[in-house]
Parts: structure tokens; sequence; C-alpha cells
């Protein structure tokens, strides 16, 4: 069973980058673009990292300088992971992002080739150049045994190793996923990708890694990464459109990096390049009680959607505030009304209005109470195409802390856009209910 | 319940044609399309021997097109065509490609000239482009660009298959293209001893699980399926080929090139596949193998089928499609599919070139000699890279 993924939960990041004003001087010589002079200084480290002392020594002949500064970005988030954030082996996945290969390495061996022939290359050319080496050099030192990906799309290489990762940890075949950007085009020949009659970049690094160690949502205090997205036109909430920085998919990680870290005041998105996003939603916001929310498709336009918290009240007073429709738009931010039409043994008949997806809407539902059992089971009356079932559970369950409310929505549609409609709508709208509902409790507490 | 994956267009280019009904035909053929490279550039070399893509001059009519992306552009083309997919639903595609090694012929050209290189030949994302610009494929759609070594084309297959069963998309094309024919591939492959060596014909030096293999021969190509959710492809009239029921992928922690000998990491993938599609292993009824004509490839691949397999393995019929069409590197596992969708199609399983009941190295039921009709319905597909990457994909036949 897959289990569609809203939220990556951060539990480290790790960037391995020149510093401020830091370049590198890269000799253009018989192999460089023309017209650019002898030299370029790139914002690069000075230094080869191949050279740095968390290289592994048997290394350091073998690889490009792109599979370096991933080497020693992937090692270090790893080495912060505590033992619980770190699952066995074949459980760790790694998705790097990589658009223009090793020519560092590649360089070098062509002119051996060109100029003294094939016997004079050297045997790592064909594990040294190609996207995927990092991957290889990194899962193989560090035995990490889980699915690993390396996506190489030039503006969107880093939202697709984050795709790629996301769909990984959905299907259950991974529980940790180390998702990065590692690049370096350090060399003249790569430069060449620049035509003489246009610019250079002028932003960003033209080197380094940055990763991230994410998993499924834990329910522990930590920055999440939600609703990793794409739009069609390419931009985001700001116009923001394709960069001029030397490789977009590093500055994507590195935009990423700077909004994880820095201290904001509300959830913030962030472009990852060629149309993907995704949104960083701060510590800040989430408190140990936050919702937890998880859909799975169950089949052909139909999918169950569960959302849980704990609300800070007794249980019979929860569950009796839950069941008494009519104070639904005291706490429940969407519904802008609710009324009891008949009420049985049997079941309640109620009517309520509420917005979705910035629309309102008007429906009827049928309710089984089971106080014994604290549940409310409901469905919708009279649905009309393209949703064809909306059904479904609240559950209270009494805790130390409070009271354990699940929501569980079943429902099914005529198609994939109308499942998406009221997949959105179910989130937002039970994420704001649960967290209603707690406010109120959390509120009346204090009073 | 799982939403059903189907495919319902393929193309192929590959060293046996231009198309893949072709390409079928050279596998039933079961001899190798491998000849010695004439070409100036390879003229240093001692040993030179590949399979180039069989597509005729002027073919592709857009001059200047890297060899890939011009063997990724008939591929589209007759996907596409078979799909009957209109313009508006190509807009509504979202697409997955992969390669391994991009336009290296195109930049070692340039290296070797001095020239300049056009925009978009140091990346790997140029068939996506190409099907965005020339095929109008997912204008505004997601889209993915997946470089994964030799096991490239099966996981853009199954990051296509993931998208489509977890409701992300209703219809993916997925691409995997590679040209190979250059001097550094051909003396990188070389220099680490992954290519055939032995003093023989061309033509008989990929010899898949036969005790007389000593290496690949290079292939190239390109290979194009689309890949949709069952009622979408209904409901616009298409007729499903064959249908995707799960896959996976493992890495070794190994080594860059070899391969545990135990085949414990194939037998890994292979596993986890069969768990994605909600399979016991006796319900795979055929094997289309990576089949490299490497001794240690081979070896390992037959050890994790008869790990995963058990007393059954040896009865298991076994394609290893590059004994005729060589190692087209990232496009190789996409070409076999198209390949397999083929054969599975028109009920019967293409010989293995090269390889006879007299020269078998291993205890498995590889086809061998003459095209054997049969009809499994539930065939794996495994693949192997470097870096240490095992793929594995599981498919059923549509009766």
């Amino acid at each position: 069973m897959r289990t569609v993924l809203h939220e990556l939960e951060l539990v480290a990041v790790s960037t391995r980058l020149p510093a401020d004003g830091e370049t590198a001087r890269i000799a253009l010589g018989a192999y460089g673009p023309r017209g650019r002079g002898d030299h370029l200084d790139l914002p690069a480290f000075a230094t080869d990292p191949r050279q740095a002392p968390g290289i592994p020594t048997h290394l350091r002949k073998r690889i490009d300088r792109f599979s370096a500064v991933a080497y020693l970005a992937v090692a270090e988030a790893l080495a912060t992971l505590t033992a619980e954030q770190r699952p066995a082996a074949d459980r760790i996945g790694l998705f790097l992002a990589n658009t223009r290969a090793g020519w560092s390495y590649g360089e070098p061996e062509l002119g051996l080739l060109v100029h003294s022939g094939a016997e004079s290359m050297h045997a790592y050319q064909a594990t040294a150049w190609f996207p995927a080496a990092a991957q290889g050099e990194i899962t193989i030192e560090l035995d990490l045994r889980g699915c690993a990906k390396t996506t190489s799309g030039s503006e969107s290489g880093f939202g697709e190793a984050l795709w790629l990762a996301r769909d990984a940890l959905e299907r259950g075949a991974i529980d940790l996923a180390v998702v990065g950007a590692a690049e370096s085009l350090v060399t003249g020949f790569v430069l060449r990708d620049w035509a003489q009659q246009h610019p250079l970049p002028d932003s960003g690094p033209a080197e380094g890694a940055v990763v991230f160690a994410l998993r499924r949502p834990s329910g522990s205090p930590a920055v999440v990464l939600g609703e990793l997205r794409h739009r069609a036109d390419g931009t985001g909430p700001d116009g923001i459109g394709p960069d001029g920085s030397w490789v977009p998919t590093l500055a994507a990680a590195v935009r990423l990096h700077r909004s994880v870290g820095r201290p904001a005041t509300g959830s913030e998105s962030v472009a990852l390049g060629g149309g993907y996003w995704i949104t960083v939603i701060p510590m800040k916001e989430r408190t140990v009680n936050t919702v937890l929310s998880e859909t799975t498709v169950t089949g052909d336009y139909a999918a169950v959607a569960r959302h849980e918290l704990v609300i800070p009240g007794p249980v019979a007073d929860v569950f009796e505030m839950t069941r008494d429709v009519t104070r639904w738009s005291e706490y429940m931010p969407a519904v802008t009304a609710a009324a009891f039409r008949s009420e049985s043994t049997d079941g309640d008949l109620v009517e309520i209005t509420a917005e979705a997806n910035n629309q309102k809407h008007t429906w009827q539902s049928r309710r089984t109470v089971d106080r014994a059992a604290w549940t409310i089971d409901f469905s919708r009356v009279g649905a009309v195409e393209p949703l064809l079932s909306m059904e479904g559970r609240w559950q209270f369950i009494a805790g130390e802390d409070g009271t354990r409310a699940v929501l569980t929505h079943r429902y099914a549609t005529t198609s994939q856009d109308s499942l998406d409609f009221y997949g959105d709508a179910t989130r937002s709208n039970a994420t704001r209910d649960l967290e209603g509902l707690a406010e109120y409790f959390s509120t009346k507490a204090n009073r | 319940m799982r939403r059903q994956v189907v495919i319902t267009g393929v193309g192929a280019v590959s060293p046996a044609g231009p198309e893949s009904k072709a390409h079928l035909s050279g596998l039933l053929a079961g001899r190798s399309m491998a000849r010695r490279l004439t070409e100036p550039w390879f003229a240093p070399f001692a040993h030179a021997t590949g399979a180039p893509a069989a597509v005729p001059a002027g073919l592709v009519d857009v001059p200047g097109l890297p060899n890939h992306v011009a063997f990724a552009d008939l591929a589209i083309a007759e996907a596409l065509a078979e799909s009957g997919l209109d313009e508006r639903e190509r807009a509504g595609t979202h697409v997955v490609t992969s390669t391994a090694i991009g336009a290296s012929v195109e930049l070692e050209t340039a290296f070797r000239d001095g020239g300049t290189v056009p925009p978009g030949q140091f990346g790997f994302d140029l068939v996506t482009d190409w099907a965005r610009t020339r095929y109008g494929v997912g204008r505004d759609r997601w889209s993915l660009t997946l470089s994964t070594g030799c096991t490239a084309g099966l996981d853009a297959l199954g990051s296509a298959y993931d998208a489509v069963a977890g409701g992300r998309a209703e219809r993916v094309l997925v691409v995997s293209a590679e040209a190979t024919m250059c001097p550094i591939v051909l003396a990188a492959f070389q220099k680490i001893g992954a290519l055939s060596a032995r003093d023989v014909e061309p033509h008989l030096a990929s010899c898949p699980f036969s005790r007389e293999r000593d290496g690949f021969v290079l292939g190239e190509g390109a290979a194009a399926v689309v890949v949709e959710h069952l009622p979408a492809a209904v409901a616009r009239g298409a007729a499903p080929l064959i249908e995707v029921l799960g896959w996976a992928s493992v890495s070794s922690a190994y080594h860059m090139t070899r391969i545990r000998k135990t085949g414990e990491d194939i037998a890994a993938s292979m596993r986890m596949a069969l768990a994605d599609a909600e399979l016991p292993p006796d319900a795979v009824e055929a094997l289309d193998a990576h089949g490299t004509s490497t001794r240690l490839n081979d070896s390992s691949e037959s050890a994790a089928y008869h790990d995963v397999f058990g007393a059954r393995a040896a009865g298991l019929p076994v394609v290893a499609q590059k004994g005729v069409t060589g190692h087209a590197l990232g496009a190789s596992n996409l070409m076999e599919i198209a390949g397999l969708t083929r054969y599975l199609t028109a009920g019967v399983l293409p010989p293995t070139a090269n390889t006879g009941p007299g020269t078998l190295d291993v205890e498995l039921d590889v086809v061998m000699g003459e095209p054997r009709p049969a009809e499994p319905e539930v065939v794996m597909k495994t693949s192997s890279g470097f870096s240490g990457i095992h793929s594995a994909a599981v498919l059923r036949r549509l009766s």
C-alpha cells in the first residue's frame, strides 16, 4: 500500500560550499571557451576538495570534484543523526542532482585520449565522470543500500531529486532519504557551455553540495518540508523564474538551505527551479501536538485521508463538542454554518456550509453517533458527480494529555482532477478543523 | 486497491532498426548486429567493435541534432502514434527521460575540433526538452530526467509507474536514449575490461550466459513508452499493450563496477519488486535478463534467479536481448521493455544470440536457437548498473 506524503520531516542538513568571496582560478588553456582570456575566477573551492581531510585516501585519485563535495556533505549529514534517526543501511536512500557530470576528471582523460592514445587513460574514467558517480561512491563508502537515484534536469534537477525521494518514502522502499545537489564546473571545457556572446552567470556557487536528510513525519518537533509541487508556468507566487546562477540545481538547494535555517515567522514557499516548489514550515509553527496527515490512494479515483491531533480536553467534552454541529462555526474556520435537520436514535441528518478550495459548498450528511465507543460515523447524502461518495469517522481516544481525535475520510470521485480537488479540500479543512478544536479547548482551559 | 498502470504505446530505435517492429524482427532473428567500427576516429584502436543504431541517413529531418536525441525523436514519434494521444492529451502528459552519458559523441567532437558546444549539450535533459518542443508533450507538466547509469531506463519506467499508481499523473511519456559510438566511451569501457576482447568476428562477441562470454559489445538506441492509468486509457479508446505491476531499486554498496557473485543484491531488487507488485515469486513465468555477456553479470544474475525462484529457476524461460543489440547503457533497459512488450504481444520469446546448448554456462532455461512460442502472463525484468544499482520490474501480458 502506498501512502501519499504531503510533508517530509527534516532531520539533518549539511553543506559543502565555498566561502563568501572564495574563488578557484580556472586556466582556460586549449579547451576553454574562446574570447574569455587565459583564465576565469569562479566561485568555487580554491583548493581541490578531493584533498580535503574528510575524503578517504583511496577515493582521492578516482573521483571527480563533484563526487568529493557530495561525499563530504552526505557523510556530515549522516554523522549528525541520532541512533533513532538512522535506520538500517537498506532503509537509507540517496537522491542527488548532478547536471554537468565530472569534467575535472573527464577533461584530462579526454586530453590523454586525443593526444596520447587510449592506453594512456586511467581506468576510473568509466566510473568518475558520469552523473551517477557520486551516488555510487557514496553508497559504497557509507554502506547505504536503499534506493539511490541521480537526477539531471538542468533547471529542475534538485526538485526532481526531492520528487524521487518522496516517491521512495511513499512506496515504503526506504525510511530515510538523503537528498541534495552536487556540482562542479571548474574546468575550461565545461565553461564552453556559455558561448562568447552570452554573459557568464553572476550568482550562486559554481561548485559545492547541499544535502538534506528527510523522513516521513514522526510527530517530533522538526522543520517540515510540505507540498512538493510543480507549477505550470515555471514560476511561483513571487513570479520567480529561472535564475542567472552558475548551476540552478545547486542554487536551488542553497535557497532551501537558507530557508530552513532562517528564523522564519511563517511558512515560506521556496522555488526549486524548473517549476518545482516546496513549502518550508518552520519548527516554530509546529509543536509536539501537530496534526498528522496521511492520504492513501485506495483505487481508481478513490482515497482515504486520515488526520489526527491531541485535543487538550476530556474525551466526553471533546466528543460532545464535535457531536453538536451547531457549535462548529465557533471553532472550525472553514465552517460558516451547520445545523441539525433531524435527530434520532438511528442517526442525525445535518446540513453544513463550508469553504473548500476557496469555494462555498453546502451539503447534508447522515451521522451515526456511538457514545460508548466515542465515534461519530458520517456519510454525505446525495453526493453529486464528480464526487461519488464521501464518508468517514470521528474517533476519540482518551489519553494522559487529553483526547486523541482521529478524523478519517473515505472518498471516491470520477476523475483524477476531482480526486485532487477533494483531496486538497479534505486535507486543508480537516487540519484546520482539528487545530480549531484544539485551540478551543486550549483557550477554554486557560480561562 | 492499487491504480492499474498500463503501457499504450511503444517506440524503439535499435541496432536492429529504426522502429520497434524492426527491433522485434531483429530479436527474433537472433543474430547480433555488432560490426567492426571503421569510422576514422576509431582507427587508433586495435579492437573496435560496436552495434550502432540502424537509422538510415535522412530519417530524422532535423539537422544538427545530437545522436541520442535523434534516436529519441524516432522512438517518441512511434510511441505517440501508437498510443493515439491527441494534441490536448499530449500537452497533459508528463515526461520522464533518462540517459547515462548524454551528448558524449558531440562533446568529444567539440573537444577534438575546438568548436563551439551548442546550448544544452553539457546537460542531460535534451530529450526532455525535445519531447516538449517537437511533440508538444507536457509543455506545462512536471518532468524528470534520470541519469542512473545502466539501470536508467528501468528507473525511468519505475518513476513513471510511481506517479500514475500513486495518483500524481494520469499519463507519462517515458524515454531513454543513448549514443555510444565514440572513442571516449569505447576507451573507458575497454580500459576496465568490460568489453569483449575475444578474437572473433564482431557478430559473435556478445553471447549472454555462454561460457565463452568475455564482455559486452557497445550498443545504442532509444525507446519510448506511454504509461497510463488504465481507466484513462480505456476512456479514450486506447488499447493497452502490457501492464506494469511494480518495481524496485536497491544499492549494493559493494563496488562501482562489480556485482556480488551471490547475486544477493539483484535478488533483493527482485524481491522488493515482487512485494511492490503484491505477488509471490511463484507468479513469475518468464524473465527478461540484463544479460550483458560479462563473466560477472551473467553468473550473478543466474545466482539471483536461483535465490529468488529456488527450484523453479531452472525451468523459467530467460530472454537476453543484448546478444542481438549489444549494451546501450542507460537506454538498454527501456529498449528491452519495448522488445518485451512486442514479443509478449506476439506470443513468442526471442532467442539469445550466440549462445547454444553446447556453450550454456548457467542452469537456466535460456531461450536459444529459434524463437519459442510462449504466452507467459507475468514477466520480471532485471537490470544492473555501475554504481552498484540493481533495479527490477514486474509486468503482465494483457490478453
